[in-house]
């Protein structure tokens, strides 16, 4: 070890002497030079004022470290300016690589002991936790690289990565609902048949004198087959944010024999952080083989390793019995289809269990006022909880018995028993209903109204996530594999041509070629939607920013492009409900596919680009005309709404050159019939030159109400009716002070006209270009809002 | 080691506890709060005999009364370069860990002997040399003690099975 100077020392020093020669074996505190400083010092003489002289003043230097004396670095007589000279190189007999609980394991020193001379502390020499069950067991920076190159090459020798596997709601989901073990042991039970493959475990409380809780765990379905099928290609780490007592237990059941996992378990008692997790903890050096499959993606950072996989669900409105200490988690309505389980809502989520209502059929969520009471006060907890970082000790001691209690609050309210009770009441209905309504037919009646039969559970398991994540995770591991080969032969060859003595590494394993999961996954990844533009209609929470929530950044790791608002450059509306504003503005494009959030999941969760026809979802044929459905004309729809500045300007170069188009063969009659439903006048009927100036009068009365005339609604209308008086050439007629918006309104009056569709959509774009154009023009906005005639629905949050 | 130590513990005891089994309970309390813990020097493993009560002294303004026991009691104390058996509770590439007793302590990688290399796709994990020997958990071993550290309340060991006699039994 090289020594230099404390940063203590007075520097600049001169080296007086040297007391021991190379070759020669030094204790601590032996004394190893002599060297002299400058200092000012204050004397006192006997008569007289006291003065500050500079002195020279001679000091010896000890060792800090026992061992061999290497060399000398130093000369006596060397001037060393500061703390960053080497002076002397000690070979030490142990260098502590690795250290136990403030022990090093080599030679049993106590690594903590501190004296004056100790300058820098032996425990830092070792400072890595590698050790999956054990935080007292610490490696310095280079053991750790050692130990991790070993390991690295073992695994190219057997053709694996390492697998970080994340436990609750990722590969199983647990519950301390003692409801499950009643309906486990009563085979006549409704939800006999869905839960007695669970398993149950017991784990005590800290406190003396629980009585310890029942765990209840069920597996992902397909489980047993994806591990062992994944366990050939990856070396298996559970990392969990339950205690290891918790950890141990669940591992005892998904790896009874421990072949799948062995003792590669990390829980929050040795993460070290209650709401991170880090793959540094597991892999020091380097992350470049190792993938993580977890259902959450923001513990990890959205780390590029990272494979989110769909929250597994099965006890419905359990959750993450772990994630107390977690940063809330974002909820997102109807992930899945309505067969399937459904995470709870938030309660602040009026208008997501509405949808809830009409999805699912069942309104349980909605329905149930005890619940929906529960799920407050549990929330409520949780975001005390995690309100606090996780650093500090008494808040961790907090936090733990908060979840104590909220564990307790589960064991008490037993969500899933409530669950199954309104289940039952909703099915009694049905039965009843059903009954009334086969009045007259008496043995119909008898066979609903036993209700045996007619029961439903609560519980569903057609959960297939693991089956498309077994397919994701071979095909990681094959491009990995094909990628290493590839830099193999061709550093093969390099080698080969540069140095031909030189010997193949041991094995054919070369660390060096090792290509980074890192960069593979997230290529293979934004294949999925890449070219894709996203807008979230009633998917994300008001208020929340879209970019930073979880479904956002979920999307953007497979390649989406995600943006706030509809514009002719989006290709998909994700709308959890098929009123929202983002639907009606979107419906008017043809090219934007309104889809259900369920393609986008499905589609990351294949890893495809799923086709849309399935996820479609209706809309309103307010919203959209029949006629436009019809409408492919050439592209998108222009609109303002465009952010992109560039193209518009474009476009209107476009405008510019191009040659007018004759709409003389345009149907008008159409064009004014459609107008008039869209007004709802039936006077537009005698479609004539007439007609179309009252309307604009009327329009102009609707205006009124908001505002004066002779600002831009008339303007605007006048731009409009001008088009409207089906005159080719109406473009170069309008006045040009009406500046670009005009132009661009005739343009797309044009283009329109061109494509043979309805006046409707000019109508329409044109006041949204409105409503951009003019931000700040909140008339605007409104009257375009009466026009369209939108319901409340249309005020919807910001985060759409 | 193991030693026969004269201990002293001091009990606070409710007025509530004061009657005719006070004493029982004390004895009680006593064998419940210091057997099988750790006083960072030596761990009390089980106490003998209890010699002397002192007279309970009634701790003025709170009505709890306070009293000192002495008592006899087996320690262990572990000492630097003592050879102990232990029994293995985990073992992973850097060594493996093994409890004496309460004791916990950690042999690692470079004071096992080379010729018994870990064996990371082995289930359970182990040290071994394909034959007889195998550590793995459970296995009982034979080790030397190289550094012990003692916390508040806690002690911590380093062992090697680096030695002629040492190793699994």
């Amino acid at each position: 070890m090289i020594i230099k100077f404390p940063s203590s020392v007075r520097f600049p020093v001169t080296i007086t002497e040297l007391l021991k020669q190379p070759n020669d074996d030094v204790k601590r505190m032996d004394a190893l030079l002599l060297y002299t400083y400058k200092t000012t010092v204050t004397e006192y003489p006997e008569y007289g004022v006291e003065k500050q002289v500079e002195k020279v003043l001679s000091s010896q230097f000890d060792a800090p470290i026992s061992g061999k004396i290497a060399q000398w670095l130093v000369k006596e007589g060397t001037v060393v300016k500061d703390n960053s000279v080497p002076i002397i190189e000690i070979e030490e007999p142990c260098t502590h690589e690795v250290q136990f609980a403030g022990l090093c394991t080599v030679c049993g020193e106590d690594m903590t002991l501190t004296d004056y001379n100790s300058y820098f502390s032996n425990s830092d020499r070792a400072t890595i936790q590698l050790a999956h069950d054990n935080t007292g067991l610490k490696v310095s920076e280079d053991e750790a690289r050692k130990l991790e190159n070993d390991a690295k090459r073992r695994l190219l020798r057997e053709r694996k990565l390492s697998l970080v596997v994340d436990l609750d709601q990722t590969i199983i989901h647990a519950t301390v609902d003692p409801t499950v073990g009643e309906w486990k042991d009563d085979p006549f039970c409704v939800n006999h048949e869905s839960v007695k493959d669970v398993a149950a475990f017991k784990l005590d409380e800290d406190v003396s004198g629980g009585r310890g809780t029942w765990y209840y765990v069920k597996m992902r379905p397909g489980l047993k087959e994806f591990l062992q099928h994944i366990s050939k290609l990856f070396e298996l780490h559970i990392y969990t944010m339950g205690t290891r007592a918790y950890a141990l237990s669940v591992k005892k059941i998904v790896d009874p024999d421990g072949s799948l996992f062995g003792e590669r378990v990390l829980s929050r008692d040795e993460s070290g952080s209650m709401t991170q997790k880090s793959l540094h903890r597991l892999f020091p050096v380097d992350t470049k083989m190792v993938v993580i499959i977890d259902d959450r993606g923001d513990v990890w950072k959205w780390n590029d390793n990272l494979v989110k996989v769909r929250p597994y669900d099965f006890f419905v409105g359990i959750g993450d019995i772990n994630s107390m200490f977690l940063p809330k988690k974002q909820e997102f309505p109807a992930a899945v289809p309505a067969a399937i389980a459904k995470t709870p809502e938030k309660p602040d989520g009026m208008a997501i269990e509405e949808k809830d209502e009409e999805e699912e059929g069942l309104g349980e969520d909605a329905a149930d006022p005890t619940k929906a009471a529960g799920s407050t006060n549990l929330s409520t907890l949780e975001q005390l909880i995690t309100m606090g970082s996780g650093s500090d000790q008494a808040l961790i001691t907090d936090q733990s018995s908060q979840l104590d209690k909220a564990i307790e609050a589960q064991k008490e309210a037993r969500p899933l028993a409530k669950k199954q009770e309104l289940q039952d009441r909703i099915d009694e209905e049905a039965a009843a209903a059903e009954a009334a309504a086969t009045e007259n037919g008496v043995i119909h009646k008898d066979v609903a109204s036993d209700g045996g039969a007619h029961k439903h559970s609560v519980l569903q398991d057609n959960d297939w996530e693991l089956t498309s994540l077994q397919n994701h995770l071979t095909r990681v591991h094959e491009q990995f594999y094909q990628e290493y080969e590839k830099n193999l032969t061709r550093k093969d060859r390099v080698s080969q041509l540069k140095d031909s003595k030189k010997l193949p590494e041991q094995d054919g394993v070369d660390l060096t070629a090792v290509p980074d999961v890192a960069t593979i996954m997230p290529t293979m990844k934004r294949e999925t939607l890449s070219g894709v533009v996203l807008v979230f209609s009633g998917v994300i929470p008001q208020g929340a920013d879209i970019f930073s929530s979880d479904i956002a950044r979920w999307a953007q790791s497979f390649g989406a492009k995600v943006v706030e608002t509809v514009s002719s450059k989006v290709t998909h509306l994700i709308a959890a409900r098929s009123r929202t504003a983002k639907v009606r503005t979107a419906a008017r494009y043809p090219n934007i596919k309104i889809v259900s959030p369920a393609w986008l999941y499905d589609s990351i969760s294949h890893w495809r680009h799923e086709l849309e026809e399935p996820y479609l979802i209706a809309i309103h044929p307010e919203d959209r005309n029949p006629k436009i459905n019809g409408f492919d004309g050439g592209g998108p729809l222009l609109s303002s709404e465009d952010e992109d500045s560039d193209e518009v300007e474009e476009e209107e170069e476009d405008f510019n050159t191009a040659e007018l188009v004759d709409t003389s063969n345009v149907p008008w009659n159409d064009v004014h019939e459609e107008f008039a439903e869209y007004f709802g006048d039936e006077d537009f009927e005698e479609s004539d030159t007439e007609s179309m100036r009252s309307e604009r009068t009327e329009v102009v009365e609707i205006g009124k109400r908001k505002r004066e005339p002779g600002e831009n609604a008339p303007a605007d209308l006048e731009g409009d009716t001008t088009m409207d008086e089906s005159s080719p050439i109406s473009s170069t007629t309008v006045p040009s002070d009406t500046g670009s918006r005009l132009a661009k309104r005739q343009r797309i009056a044009r283009e329109r006209a061109a494509a043979g569709s309805g006046l409707r959509d000019v109508e329409i774009s044109i006041h949204e270009e409105d409503d951009v154009e003019s931000g700040s023009d909140s008339l605007a906005d409104e009257l375009e809002r009466e026009l369209l005639g939108l319901d409340e629905e249309e005020v919807e949050g910001g985060g759409g | 080691m193991f030693f026969i130590r004269e201990l002293e513990k001091t009990i606070t005891l409710h007025p509530s506890y004061f009657g005719p089994h006070m004493r029982d309970y004390l004895i009680h309390k006593l064998h419940d709060d210091v057997e099988g813990s750790c006083t960072g020097q030596f761990f009390i493993i089980c106490v003998i005999d209890h010699e002397q009560i002192s007279p309970g002294k009634i701790i003025p303004g709170r009505g709890d009364a306070e009293f000192t026991i002495h008592y006899k009691a087996i320690v262990y104390r572990p000492f630097r370069g003592e050879t102990v058996d232990a029994v293995v509770t985990s073992v992973n590439k850097m060594g493996f860990f093994a409890e004496v007793g309460a004791l916990q302590c950690f042999v690692s990688k470079q004071a096992i002997p080379s010729e018994i290399p870990f064996d990371e796709t082995a289930n359970p994990p182990q040290y071994s040399d394909g034959g007889e020997q195998v550590i793995n958990k459970g296995a009982h071993v034979r080790m030397k003690l190289v550094g012990i550290r003692s916390d508040v309340g806690k002690m911590y060991a380093t062992a090697s099975i680096k030695e002629d006699y040492l190793g699994v039994l």
